[in-house]
């Protein structure tokens, strides 16, 4: 690898200060956005679309004056922010991603009372279809000083909305909250570019459920992270209305889908429920048969089984907490890497368990003979994921020998040769040399001593 | 190449002088090597990858968080050497010659040469995608759009060639 990397390094032409000049004349408002190359799996197709939802949040910040006296946000999974005056007119609007951009369009809500504003955005998102019946979820999150009028407005609000919905044969759910001015939150939200009321809501799940990270929370719709609060028990936000999770499998689906996997037609279930793993909605199953455990996970969408784990109940309790995950054993890993790389015997053997992108992955690395082995191996199915052969540089002869090889097959003595240069290239020696008369080239091998090629030429 | 330390680097970039600086001296080599690798022409490579780094300046104003930030990185490169090359023929300019800096010694020519005349365009990318990048072969497929396989065995087939024809050991 190094030679390959260090050829470009030669060339690699160093136009750094050139490039900052560059940027310093251009015109940095130029906002460019980079489309990530699809994904051809069309499942995620669908789960990135549904990331586009809704979250709705208004936060409304007040100030003295009639500079902004307050700030709604309205967050279309990009959220649009309202700061709003003192007579509660909106002073600016701020969209924060491209669904709030689209949903905004080219209304000029400046001007125009926050009720008005807010019937406006509502009805753009039913018409772009980020809000129906499956959908059903908002976010509203009022900031500001002072308390009781964030209080008056989050209520107001709220049941606008809901009535709005009402009037489309929708019954939403509408998370409300009043925040306080909270700079630590907002560099958060600002860091993941998700509004202030979605970090708050992300943060009361992580604190509440140690299994959840911010970066996998934040991609969700309002909708998921709805019944994440219902799933893990989280009362202190103020939901009306029932969240739909009808965009998901039904759990009638779920039981007949681990029932014909298992082939057990009655199971007493201990668990369904839906959950977020690794930022993706799925559904947890547990339950028990003639005393063996079966634990399921689910593709919340798709039904698809993810995950599955079979225990047979012990009376002792199993300290079985190191990985959820079902996946093979290390011997095993080994012995499907061996087999690929159809080795019996393997020395320098090394094996890690490692997560990458979420996926449990066992890096080995063993020698046999002058090879040495890289394997990456799905630790879940035992798939071989990547493989690297490379050759191990064993100079086993020094450059010396080399030299007395090379001499003894010309037949010179050491005495009369000039001019003698020996290089160690990756497996062989290349050695040269002059006489009076002629010019020699020997190629070595490093290992065996071997003379692969030699060449010899008239001295002019 | 390491995605955390760069995801940070991006994540400062726009704001912060020497985070560009310490990303263009991270990146700068391997995205060179890729850009090249299509163009084949180091001059308009040198050409391309300026405008590169001034898109990838401009776009992480954007920038999100995430773990893969070298698909990202890649995303913008190919673009910018698909428009490129886009124009070139468009305006009938396009030479598919091999052009190298005059002034390099003798190993670095040697691999550069292989890789661009008994390498295929495919074999090429892989190579430098795994080697150069850290791309694994499955997000190498991913992204050029061919399969697993695919991508290990040109992988592997390019650097038989190489050993074979020029007796480089990459």
């Amino acid at each position: 690898m190094n030679k390959l990397y260090k050829a470009f390094e030669t060339i690699a032409p160093n136009d750094l200060e050139k490039i900052q000049k560059e940027i310093e004349t251009r015109d940095t408002s130029i906002i460019t956005s980079i489309e990530m190359p699809k994904k051809r799996n069309y499942y995620k197709l669908s789960f990135a679309a549904l990331v586009c939802v809704i979250c709705l949040t208004i936060a409304l910040v007040f100030q003295k004056d009639n500079v902004v006296f307050a700030t709604v946000g309205i967050d279309v999974n990009p959220s649009v922010e309202l700061n709003l005056d003192g007579q509660e007119k909106i002073v600016e609007v701020i969209t924060h991603n491209e669904a709030g951009k689209k949903i905004v369009g080219n209304m000029e809500l400046e001007g125009s009372h926050i009720d008005v504003a807010m019937n406006a955005l509502i009805g753009s998102m039913l018409k772009e279809g980020y809000i129906n019946e499956l959908k059903n979820s908002l976010l509203i999150s009022v900031t500001g000083d002072n308390k009781e009028e964030n209080e008056k407005i989050r209520k107001r609000i709220s049941q606008d909305i809901d009535d709005l919905l009402k009037g489309n044969h929708i019954n939403g759910a509408i998370i409300s909250q009043t925040l306080n001015k909270n700079t630590d939150l907002e560099t958060i939200a600002n860091q993941y570019h998700i509004s202030v009321g979605k970090a708050e809501i992300i943060q009361q799940l992580i604190q509440r459920n140690t299994n959840y990270t911010f970066e996998s929370l934040k991609d969700l719709t309002v909708n998921d992270l709805n019944i994440l609060l219902t799933r893990n028990n989280i009362n202190d936000i103020q939901v009306d209305g029932e969240v739909n999770t009808k965009s998901y499998i039904s759990k009638e689906k779920v039981k007949q889908i681990v029932q014909e996997d298992s082939h057990i037609s009655h199971p007493s279930y201990q668990k369904i429920e839906l959950d977020c793993d690794d930022g993706k909605m799925v559904y947890e199953v547990e339950f028990i048969n003639n005393s063996i455990e079966y634990e399921y996970e689910l593709d919340a969408k798709s039904g698809k089984i993810l995950n599955k784990e079979i225990e047979k109940k012990t009376s002792k309790s199993n300290d079985n907490t190191d990985s959820k995950q079902q996946s093979i054993s290390q011997a095993k890993a080994k012995t499907i890497a061996m087999n690929h790389a159809k080795v019996k015997e393997v020395s320098h053997y090394k094996i890690k368990k490692d997560k990458d992108d979420g996926v449990w992955e066992y890096e080995i690395e063993f020698e046999n003979g002058n090879k040495k082995y890289e394997y990456t191996i799905n630790a879940h199915d035992g798939k071989i994921l990547d493989y690297e052969v490379e050759k191990i540089n064993s100079a086993k002869i020094t450059s010396n020998q080399a030299k007395q090889i090379a001499l003894k097959h010309a037949k010179i003595s050491n005495k009369n040769v000039k001019n003698v240069d020996i290089e160690l290239e990756d497996s062989y020696y290349e050695i040269s040399f002059e006489t009076s008369l002629y010019e020699y080239e020997y190629k070595i091998n490093a290992v065996s001593g071997k003379i692969i090629s030699y060449e010899k030429e008239k001295n002019d | 190449m390491d995605n955390n330390k760069i995801d940070q680097l991006l994540l400062k970039l726009f704001s912060d002088e020497n985070s560009f600086k310490e990303f263009y001296e991270y990146t700068h080599t391997f995205v060179f090597a890729y850009i090249m690798s299509l163009l084949k022409n180091y001059d308009n490579s040198r050409d391309v990858m300026q405008e590169v780094y001034i898109k990838i300046y401009q776009a992480s104003q954007n920038y999100h968080s995430m773990s893969k930030p070298l698909a990202w990185i890649y995303t913008i490169a190919r673009n910018e050497c698909y428009m490129y090359l886009r124009n070139k023929i468009y305006m009938d300019e396009y030479v598919d010659n091999i052009s190298l800096p005059k002034q390099i010694d003798k190993d670095t020519k040697m691999i550069l040469e292989g890789l661009f005349t008994i390498l295929n365009e495919r074999e090429r990318q892989v190579i430098i995608m795994h080697s150069l990048w850290g791309f694994k072969h499955y997000e190498i497929a991913k992204l050029l759009h061919m399969s697993v396989s695919t991508s290990l065995s040109c992988y592997h087939r390019g650097m038989k060639k190489m050993k074979k024809e020029m007796e480089i050991e990459l």
